[in-house]
């Protein structure tokens, strides 16, 4: 009687799906206003400093800890140290709201796909046609205008949306669809989904530079054209480091469960070499047509590139919509944002599917559970979990989720994997340079067991002062509290009784 | 057929959210459809029909009074009818006597709601009480601490005036947009606007930050096309201050035309091709070690001498061709064909 786990079909479905993983949707909702307001082009510095001394061996590390030992983050944990187990779990039930995050942007995106649908069966203009103030206005009608800063007031105020529902049961299925069957059958999704995916978006890059021209020109300087002194600035490396693992979905133990797919004996440096290069090589690409079409919304605006990078407007669901919104034809207006609206869409399901898995793959480890079973459930729990995204407030709700989770949880989180890992045992080094194309030494420990927690403890004090002094910039204290604070500590707590309760089948 | 419980469950779920979800749906439709209804009243000529929308506004009005906070676009609906009807006195005594009890309310409490104190004035407005502005003078003292705060931004606002394109007044400026954000920026801005002292004092501060703008942008006209860094600063100054739209659409359609870029600047195309060539070059480069491998294995390697062993089978051969089973971590098999 043998236990067996499954395996990607190849090693190219492998990289292939870490770089799908790699990818995520923050390259066009988020990275462009980030590089703006830290020194536009003079950001990537640090960015690929961040990436060298931090992305780039965390990457290694995870591959390393799924390949060595053949289990999601919880498992690799525990088989590292079974004291280290809650450590595992932490990063698992953070990745687990990240895929929650993940899951309301498909909604929200969703409902933007079938709202262009109809207006193309309809041969009618798209609802947010216009510019970005009419494509705000579209989308406010869903959102109330911005969470006050009484956290129990805004609370009181929460109105449940409809088809905001419908769109995350929707969702939530067919995640439980494509996961359910399996590695193999994730292998076969993502290789025909992420060309997809990059197809459209470079459909949409030729819209924009035709329907733009100069004026996306202008969107592509404005986030190119660098700030030295913005070098000198703590914040601006604070911030690469940050954005440095978060587009890359590194520390939720995305990796660790995907290259425990992989065959023990597999190479793990030259494939985070590949999958990181292509992860930071995408959002560079995608904020660039991202800025390019802030650039064309601006120019219809007849406002400065500048306030619709760093303004009021939401950069993917009112500017990038109003971008494609002023094409004359109506046919083709439509095709265009169904086609944009479908690649976010995708890219987010492809996040979605990677942090899925990494859950399911925790519970299944540590309990020995059935995996269309506990994929049903994790489905199900995440439906209910998400159900506070259907309403007027969960579209602040996400966003302040999605930028506090990471400084209050997964870097912290990340922080201490590479301080235990580091410091505590030799296991996956040693693995890594017995297999491994790239061998690694003294440089990638001391990034891992004193760049990372360094990095990221700084990040976790600037985010605490900004909590405790919040005229100082950023959230206001109780939101701070609520999205940043609060998740981190329930998802620590849970942490540590999951880590308490016995494995299942460990005789 | 009997279902497994999981799926039950899950299929309970998704029945349950999809249920939630239409109900929501119709319950906004059925919303919109209270409102066109109470709206058709005004063109309406049949009389029978008119008696009928007036019953069903008032079914409405008595409702949404009933609740601890009104719907304010349907109260607004069924009370326009209501107001045309022989009950309109009456309707009016009870939409003023319920926003007088929410204001009452919100005036008492420590931490009162900026909303609903609005939305209170707007309902005794609607109900043309004569006892607003008693309610409006009330609201303005709660405010009352904050006036010398506001008279200090009144100063700042005459100095930023007074050196309106001169460099002495940049200071002042920084210091007028923070303490004008500190009026409308926080929760409680609508209050602090009732206030007479506090709402002149922004209005000269929001004049004195106009007036620093178009003075540079003169400046910036007459002394050629470059931008200068103070103007940007003013106009940061006056998006902090969510006041470009106050700013003349000429001079706004100038100042963006001359804050564009018509093409990439040499630094800016250099950064672009470095970050392009660095990161496919390292991706090309990892993509060709992992082509050329096998790699040799270290045979004195010990790999798991820290660890206990892994207790799951981990020959990647027996299922590489499986292409389309389930992913099995914990699950058992009783294949025995495995090597």
């Amino acid at each position: 009687m043998k236990q067996l786990r499954d395996r990607w079909p190849s090693k190219s479905s492998f990289i292939l799906a870490a770089v799908s993983g790699a990818i995520g949707v923050n390259a066009l909702a988020r990275f462009p206003a980030e590089v703006a307001a830290h020194g536009g082009g003079a950001f990537f510095i640090p960015l690929l400093i961040a990436v060298a001394s931090a992305g780039m061996p965390m990457m290694a590390l995870e591959f390393g800890l799924g390949l060595c030992y053949q289990g999601s983050i919880v498992e690799c944990m525990r088989k590292v140290d079974k004291r280290l187990e809650w450590i595992g779990w932490w990063s698992a039930l953070l990745g687990a709201l990240a895929c929650a995050c993940a899951v309301g942007f498909m909604a929200w995106a969703g409902v933007y796909v079938y709202d262009s649908a109809m207006a193309l069966l309809a041969n009618q203009p798209v609802p947010w046609a216009g510019d970005a103030s009419v494509a705000q206005g579209y989308l406010n009608q869903y959102r109330q205008a911005a969470p006050t800063e009484d956290v129990v007031s805004s609370i009181a105020r929460i109105k449940p949306v409809g088809s905001l529902l419908l769109a995350l049961v929707l969702v939530w299925l067919l995640l439980y669809w494509a996961v359910r069957r399996g590695v193999p059958f994730l292998s076969d999704l993502i290789s025909r989904l992420l060309p997809i995916a990059l197809v459209i978006m470079a459909i949409f890059v030729i819209v924009i530079f035709r329907q733009h021209g100069l004026s996306a020109v202008d969107g592509v300087a404005q986030y190119l054209e660098p700030d030295w002194n913005a070098l000198l600035r703590m914040d601006t490396w604070i911030a690469a480091y940050g954005e440095a693992f978060r587009s890359l979905l590194l520390g939720a133990g995305v990796f660790v469960a995907y290259a425990s797919y992989r065959n023990r004996s597999d190479d793990a440096t030259a494939t985070a070499g590949i999958a990181v290069c292509a992860g930071i090589g995408m959002l560079f690409l995608l904020g660039m047509v991202a800025s390019a079409a802030i650039g064309g919304a601006a120019a219809a605006m007849s406002q400065p590139t500048s306030d619709l990078l760093t303004g009021d407007f939401d950069a993917v669901f009112a500017v990038l919509a109003s971008a494609v919104a002023d094409i004359r034809i109506v046919s083709a207006q439509a095709v265009v944002s169904l086609l944009l609206f479908l690649a976010l869409f995708l890219f987010a399901f492809l996040s979605a599917l990677a942090l899925l898995t990494s859950f399911v793959t925790a519970l299944c480890d540590k309990f020995h559970l059935d995996w269309e079973a506990t994929t049903a459930r994790a489905c199900a729990g995440g439906l209910l979990v998400t159900s506070l995204f259907s309403t007027n407030l969960g579209f602040d709700i996400r966003l302040a989720i999605d930028e506090l989770s990471f400084p209050f949880g997964l870097a912290l989180c990340a922080a201490a994997q590479c301080l235990t890992l580091g410091w505590g045992s030799d296991g996956v080094r040693r693995h890594l340079n017995a297999y491994s194309v790239f061998p690694v030494g003294g440089v990638w420990w001391s990034m891992i067991a004193v760049v990372i927690p360094a990095a990221f403890l700084a990040h976790f004090i600037v985010k605490v002062q900004q909590w405790l002094h919040p005229g100082s910039g950023g959230y206001g204290s109780g939101a701070t509290f609520a999205a940043g604070v609060l998740p981190a500590v329930t998802a620590l707590l849970i942490a540590l009784s999951l880590s308490f309760l016995p494995r299942r089948g460990s005789a | 057929m009997k279902l497994p419980s999981v799926h039950s469950v899950w299929i309970v779920i998704a029945l349950i959210a999809t249920l939630l979800g239409v109900g929501l749906l119709a319950r906004a439709k059925s919303r919109d459809g209270v409102i066109y209804s109470l709206k058709s009243y005004a063109v309406e000529k049949n009389q029978p029909e008119r008696k009928a929308i007036e019953q069903f506004a008032g079914e409405v009005f008595n409702g949404e009074l009933g609740k601890y906070i009104v719907d304010e676009k349907v109260v607004t609906a069924a009370y326009n009818v209501l107001k045309q009807t022989e009950v309109a006195e009456a309707s009016r005594q009870r939409l003023e006597l319920y926003a007088k009890n929410l204001l009452e309310r919100e005036i008492a409490l420590a931490h009162s709601d900026d909303d609903l104190l609005e939305l209170g004035d707007r309902l005794l407005a609607l109900a043309a009480s004569p006892d607003r502005g008693i309610y409006r003078g009330r609201i303005a003292m709660m405010s009352k601490e904050r006036e010398a705060e506001a008279a200090a931004l009144g100063q700042l606002a005459h100095a930023v005036s007074r050196n309106a394109g001169a460099p002495e007044g940049d200071a002042a400026f920084a210091q007028l947009v923070e303490s004008r954000l500190r009026f409308t920026a926080g929760p409680h801005a609508w209050v602090l606007r009732q206030n007479p002292a506090i709402a002149s004092a922004v209005e000269s501060a929001d004049a004195a930050a106009l007036q620093r703008f178009k003075v540079l942008l003169q400046q910036a006209q007459t002394s050629g096309p470059e931008m200068t860094p103070r103007l940007r600063d003013a106009w940061a100054g006056l998006r902090a201050m969510k006041l470009q739209d106050r700013v003349e659409a000429a001079e706004r359609t100038y100042y963006a035309a001359q804050a564009r870029v018509n093409a990439l600047p040499p630094a800016a195309f250099n950064i672009a091709v470095c970050v392009l060539m660095i990161l496919v070059g390292g991706m090309a480069y990892a993509i060709r070690s992992v082509i050329k491998g096998p790699i040799p294995i270290d045979p004195g390697a010990e790999t798991l001498e820290n660890v206990e062993p892994i207790d799951f089978d981990t020959d990647a051969e027996t299922l590489e061709a499986a292409k389309h089973r389930s992913t099995r971590v914990g699950g058992e098999s009783h294949d025995t064909t495995m090597h």
